[in-house]
């Protein structure tokens, strides 16, 4: 702390934050030279030492927006200059659009300089609140659990730039520390107190056969098994240490077909699921066993087992035995599995379990594994059942295909399995139990216990200390407490509500430097341990994390990045892949906007492949060590059938899967993804502007500052308006005092250069687009457009190679920011900069690679430091 | 249309018929002669349809009353609430001063505290709701209700909560219906019952464990730990209270005519299940403080709440200025009929020598009146006749008066001696009996 370097480091911090950007020059000078002679020149006489007009005094101001009190008087000042509102219209003296401008520009850097100082942590971590999405997932890895905690958690917010694990923006509340306990609570009570003895199975085992026992198995007429619709009770069995029992009547259930075709050789389903077909996404549930058909007239036909009394809350096992029946043109039916329970006559809730291509003719079986809380496999009403329901989740598209015509799905039996534990005790009572058993003394096991659980949840060593008081805490508690297994889930709920298991990043283990400091330390192992789990992982470490940061090996560089590597082939990372992802690309816009249906028709469903196209993206990006170019073109796309029939490539079948892209597909690059496509239009429309803002905020870390008070959005186009003007005619009326024209020309044309693809992202040119309903369809697109420096874009094919030429270096920064910020859990500030720049070089040196990038966050010095 | 008044009929009498009042026993210390006080505040998003005032659709599409004074004339909008124009008041011109010049679509941060985002960088002050419930939360088994459509807290200037604490923290809105049953009206599980008992020491001890900490944080750190020391102290006052109420059984709602699983997919149902909550937390007591944010000024669920009307989604994109305010006006006008069909039910449910509506001061409004405009709030202040309000009239006011001036009215009617709230300059004494 005495040596120099460290005297100057702690100067430069203490007087960093006042000045955000050492690029930029300090605040007074350009207010003394710009600010203050617009204002004495053109304002004083109406808000100066004579006249207060709106009592508003302006020479007196402090112009530091930061330290002063007048931070809301300059923001108005600002507005009503850039608005042209002010000097009126009647005073003598104008300022020309130049000085104003220079003002506006002036001032604007100003109040950002002021916020961003203001939100400054110092280029230092902060503590933070795991995200509801990360304590779900550390309660799954901690507790051997696989259910999903965070439902009843409020929402979180974004920070800024997007994302969510900002420290920031993680406040903590009385509700969430209620939820917390109670979540909590509930997981150790379910693990605790399950029974000694292994609860039966219930085993459902549906056979056609056993379905129709009166019926001959003989070939049915289609049209009469439409009529009869087969309904008929369903025994299920218990299964006992391989003792097998009838279940009693209570338990009895039902085999519903609603409309499937019966054969000698099972049960098929033909799949026929309409998928372009409009639905209003906002009518109630899905109503079952209304309006049906056997596939003849476009309905979906499926089976389902209604049951009573089935034990939901624990893992369920199904097992299909099926075969395809592929249709015309090498179509597979796709098994579609559902777990769901009635809550009112005919209303139903269901989610899906498993939805697979089967492309095999041989009968063969299907396992699925799941949690059956993770489910509305229970009804909130008494009496009503709960249900598995399977269908053929085949999408025939817009085509009309004849029956025979239809991929088929032959179901021969079907097997439901609740209760289905592969062990007993089941793993999360084992490992929390294992090292107390037998228990002799209650106070020796309760220390066994928590010396195994506390350094896992606190993810790092425990003092003998810090056992102790937990087990002191379980002797209290055991005095009113009635039993040892109740005070034994106190006791842990205590663990997971301390601050060391809800708050990352603590700074106490930390021996050597003064925690208050202001110098940067280096992170412990286990904290580095965490750091590098949360951002990978969205989880805590895991065994082998935690064994290294004890032989103190994880800030070896050569070790870090192996773990790195490691981390990224494990499937756990699909979760930096998810949240990365929805909160870098603002995803979310896609749930919050609603499709005009007066424009299109749209199946609300098809949202979620607008969000999974773009996680499965980058995420194969990543996963195939490919370069962050892909991001601005690609000659792949990751398409599943409905996503191809939306974008009208024709030819895809199957999952979602790569695909390589002609050029006449027009596609290629997250720039042509619905998800941001449509996220950045009216719903109906396109819209130039968001479009090219999210450009510049998301793919070059450049946002334009926010838009002054009282802007009207653009004006919609009335369809029976003769004289209707062009886009680029109402983004000019849009843009017509020159201030707004100045922030606009810098906007708009990012965003007109997309002007090929409509609303939802589907491609269109010349006057007409037929995606749209009339009287909608006639358009005009022009993606022509010129950049504020003066390069002419003809069309998107030009914005890319533009960014990809002349932008490259910003673009590779703003990824690399982004995923850096992402991984620090904060925003990046001036300390971080040549962090920032080293990464960038390296990775420009590998083709940028997107895989390098995240490995060289991992190794950079904001990352192993706090 | 029919089958849905018919259902909330039911429910309402269901739930009227089926309460029982076994909480009365716990207010020994509250003597009955003395009358509940109670206070709601409600929000819409976006503003409200103001055609020209010599426009034909003036009466059709316009939100606010045409003259002032007790001879105002409604809109077509506020007929559903006409049935009780005695009781209600329409203000106009009021707004917070410190955010009249934003830009669009801050207003519900600020509409229930008046703070000046701008001047303390986005640092709140305590909300109305919050400021009343410290001498009126206390009678109850819960302090306040904070329910919003989008639930949780947001971000600052796009706040899913209207209420914050004393220290301008957020507080979470709860947005499912479910969930908000089950706290106030399920059953206390045996695991609750363990929760309650071993909650004292769990939050002993984890608050020696912060305490520790935190003498070896730095100022950033320590400013999230306070956070978590805030909220664990505040759970700690919540135990005490549990506690006190432990032996009063919570009151029994006969919830199976209910479906509480509705969410914001199908807006009508879910609004009006969200009021009806509101309703039953009033009329048993469970709390007599309550906010509810029928939508956030983000594009959130409650973008799809036009289609309820048939409309197509897209409560932003209505609301901005168009040559024809029908449809604007006919979604308003939608949110009005839940919000007069929720004060028509607290005037239905009669409470010692009036109705419960009479001992419930309602607040309801937004932040903007005409698209992005952050003054004129469109204002509608019903019941509280029992704590000295007077209604049936428009008030017009001057666009420079502060709407935190109503708000040391509201306060010092509610049992709060204070001359001052937020901003304010006055107090707004027309709302009050003469």
């Amino acid at each position: 702390m005495n040596t120099p370097a460290s005297i100057a480091c702690l100067l430069t911090l203490l007087i960093l934050p006042t000045k955000a950007r050492s690029d930029e020059p300090d605040q007074t000078e350009p207010f003394n030279a710009i600010v203050k002679p617009f204002l004495v020149k053109y304002c004083n006489d109406c808000h100066g030492p004579d006249q207060q007009k709106a009592q508003l005094r302006l020479d007196r101001l402090d112009p530091d927006p930061l330290h002063g009190n007048d931070a809301e008087v300059w923001q108005e000042v600002l507005d009503l200059i850039n608005v042209s509102e002010m000097p009126p219209e009647d005073a003598k003296l104008q300022p020309t659009a130049t000085e104003r401008q220079a003002v506006a520009d002036r001032l604007t850097d100003m109040m950002r300089q002021a916020l961003e100082s203001q939100r400054s942590s110092g280029g230092r971590n902060v503590m933070r609140r795991m995200t509801a999405y990360e304590y779900s997932n550390t309660l799954r890895d901690l507790l051997h659990l696989d259910l999903r905690f965070a439902t009843d958690l409020p929402p979180e917010a974004a920070a800024k730039e997007g994302f969510k694990n900002n420290s920031s923006v993680l406040g903590t509340s009385a509700l969430h520390i209620e939820y917390f306990e109670r979540i909590a609570r509930r997981a150790l009570e379910r693990i605790i107190l399950a029974p000694e003895e292994q609860p039966p199975e219930y085993f459902v085992r549906v056979e056609p056969e056993q379905a129709f026992p009166n019926k001959p198995a003989t070939p049915t007429n289609p049209k009469q098994s439409k009529k009869a619709k087969p309904k008929t009770s369903v025994s299920m069995t218990l299964k006992t240490n391989r003792q097998t029992q009838s279940s009693s009547k209570k338990n009895a259930g039902k085999f519903v077909l609603d409309h499937g075709e019966l054969t000698p050789g099972g049960i098929l389903l033909a799949g026929n699921r309409p998928s372009d077909k409009a639905s209003d996404p906002y009518t109630a549930p899905r109503k079952q066993g209304g309006a049906g058909g056997d596939g003849r007239s476009g309905h979906q036909p499926e089976f389902r087992v209604e049951m009573y009394n089935v034990p939901h809350d624990a893992p369920v096992k199904i097992r299909v035995h099926c075969s395809a029946v592929p249709g015309a043109g090498q179509t597979f039916p796709r098994l579609s599995c559902e777990l769901g329970s009635f809550r009112g006559a005919g209303v139903s809730d269901q989610k899906e379990a498993a939805n697979i291509e089967v492309r095999s003719q041989q009968p063969r079986t299907y396992e699925f594994s799941v949690h059956g809380a993770n489910f509305p496999f229970q009804s909130n009403k008494p009496g009503r059942p709960s249900y598995f329901r399977i269908f053929n989740d085949y999408r025939r598209g817009t085509s009309s295909l004849a029956y025979e015509d239809l991929p088929k799905l032959n179901i021969d039996w079907v097997e439901i399995i609740c209760n289905h534990y592969p062990q007993w005790p089941a793993k999360p009572k084992q490992s929390i139990l294992a090292d107390a058993l037998p228990i002799e003394n209650e106070s020796v096991a309760m220390r066994q216990m928590l010396t195994s659980f506390m350094p896992r949840a606190f993810r790092r060593p425990v003092s003998e200390q810090e056992i102790e008081r937990k087990v002191d805490l379980f002797e209290r508690l055991r005095k009113q407490e009635n039993s040892f297994e109740a005070t034994t889930i106190s006791t842990l709920t205590a663990v997971l509500c301390s601050p060391h298991f809800l708050l990352i990043s603590e700074p106490e283990t930390a021996t050597l430097s003064d925690p208050g400091s202001l110098e940067k330390r280096r992170l412990t192992d286990f904290e580095l341990a965490s750091r590098l789990s949360y951002f990978l992982w969205s989880s805590m470490p895991d065994d082998e994390l935690f064994e290294l940061a004890k032989q103190e090996k994880l800030h070896d560089p050569t070790t870090l990045l192996a773990q790195t590597r490691r981390m990224l082939g494990d499937p756990k990372s699909k979760a930096f892949s998810q949240h990365f992802t929805s909160q870098w690309l603002d995803l979310a816009g896609v749930r919050r906007l609603a499709v005009n249906p007066e424009y299109f028709s749209f199946r609300e469903t098809t949202k979620d492949l607008f969000e999974q196209e773009s996680i499965r993206f980058v995420d194969h990006v990543l996963r195939n060590q490919l370069s962050i170019s892909e991001f601005i073109d690609s000659d792949f796309a990751i398409l599943n059938p409905d996503l191809a029939r939306h974008y009208r490539i024709p030819g895809i079948s199957g999952g979602f899967d790569v695909h390589n892209l002609d050029r006449k597909h027009h596609r290629g690059g997250l720039l042509t993804q619905a998800s941001m496509l449509f996220g950045n239009s009216t719903g109906a429309e396109t819209h130039p502007i968001r479009r090219g803002v999210w450009i510049l905020e998301r793919l070059l870390d450049d946002p334009p500052p926010p838009p002054p008070p009282n802007v009207p959005d653009l004006p919609e186009p009335e369809p029976q308006d003769e004289s209707k003007l062009s886009l680029k005619e109402r983004l000019q009326a849009h843009a017509q005092v020159a201030s707004c024209r100045d922030c606009h020309s810098k906007i708009d044309p990012w965003g007109v250069a997309l002007e090929n693809y409509n609303a939802l992202g589907q491609w269109r040119e010349g006057n007409v687009d037929t995606n749209v309903k009339p009287p909608f369809q006639v358009v005009s697109v022009d993606p022509s457009t010129k950049l504020k420096n003066g390069k002419t874009l003809n069309h998107l094919g030009d914005l890319k190679n533009y960014i990809l030429t002349e932008k490259r270096s910003q673009f590779r920064r703003a990824v690399v920011s982004k995923a850096m910020a992402y991984g620090l859990g904060r925003y990046l500030e001036l300390t971080d900069r040549s962090a920032v720049d080293a990464i960038c070089e390296v990775v420009q040196d590998h083709q940028d690679r997107f895989d390098i990038i995240i490995e060289q966050i991992v190794l950079s010095e904001p990352f192993l430091t706090r | 249309m029919k089958s849905w008044h018919l259902k909330r009929r039911t429910i309402l009498k269901s739930a009227g018929v089926s309460v029982a009042l076994p909480w009365m026993e716990c207010m020994g210390d509250e003597t009955t002669s003395d009358r509940k006080k109670r206070f709601f505040g409600g929000y819409f998003a976006y503003g409200v349809p103001m055609p020209a005032d010599d426009a034909e659709d003036r009466l059709q599409n316009g939100w606010f009353p045409v003259g002032t004074g007790r001879d105002y004339k409604a809109p077509e909008m506020h007929q559903c609430i006409m049935p009780l124009r005695d009781k209600v008041t329409f203000l106009s011109g009021l707004s917070h001063p410190s955010m009249r010049t934003t830009s669009a679509h801050k207003g519900a941060d600020v509409f229930l505290t008046g703070a000046n985002l701008l001047k303390t960088y986005d640092k709140q002050s305590i909300s109305i709701d919050q400021s009343i419930a410290q001498s009126i939360g206390n009678h109850t088994r819960y302090r306040s209700l904070v329910m919003s459509s989008m639930g949780g807290v947001n971000r600052p200037y796009r706040s899913s909560t209207l209420s914050f604490d004393r220290s301008g923290r957020p507080i979470p809105a709860l947005n499912r219906p479910a969930e908000i049953f089950r706290r106030l009206f399920g059953e206390v599980t045996e695991s609750e019952r363990n929760a309650l008992a071993s909650r004292g020491s769990i939050i002993d001890e984890v608050l020696d464990e912060a305490n520790s900490l935190n003498l070896r944080l730095g100022a950033n750190d320590r400013r999230k730990l306070d956070d978590y020391l805030a909220s664990v102290r505040e759970v700690e006052k919540m135990t005490e209270r549990a506690k006190k109420w432990q032996k009063t059984p919570k009151p029994k709602i006969d919830s199976r005519d209910m479906d509480l699983e509705v969410n914001a997919n199908t807006p009508r149902e879910y609004l009006a299940m969200m009021y009806d909550l509101l309703v039953l937390a009033f009329q048993t007591d469970s709390t007599r403080v309550a906010t509810f944010q029928t939508a956030a000024e983000e594009a959130g669920p409650a973008e799809g709440f036009p289609r309820a009307i048939g409309l197509p989604a897209g409560a932003h994109r209505l609301s901005h200025e168009k040559k024809d305010y029908a449809d604007v006006a006919k979604y308003i006008g939608f949110l009005n009929q839940l919000h007069a069909d929720f004060v028509g039910k607290l005037d239905a449910i009669q409470e010692g020598d009036g109705t419960l509506l009479d001992n419930t001061l309602c607040f309801y409004g937004c932040a903007t009146s005409k698209t992005h405009r952050a003054t004129n709030y469109p204002i509608i202040l019903s019941g509280g006749k029992n704590m000295g309000f007077n209604h049936g009239a428009h008030l017009h006011y001057q666009d420079d008066v502060p709407l935190a001036n109503l708000f040391v009215t509201i306060a010092n009617q509610l049992g709060q001696q204070t001359t001052r709230f937020a901003d304010s300059t006055a107090d707004i004494s027309e709302v009050l009996t003469t």
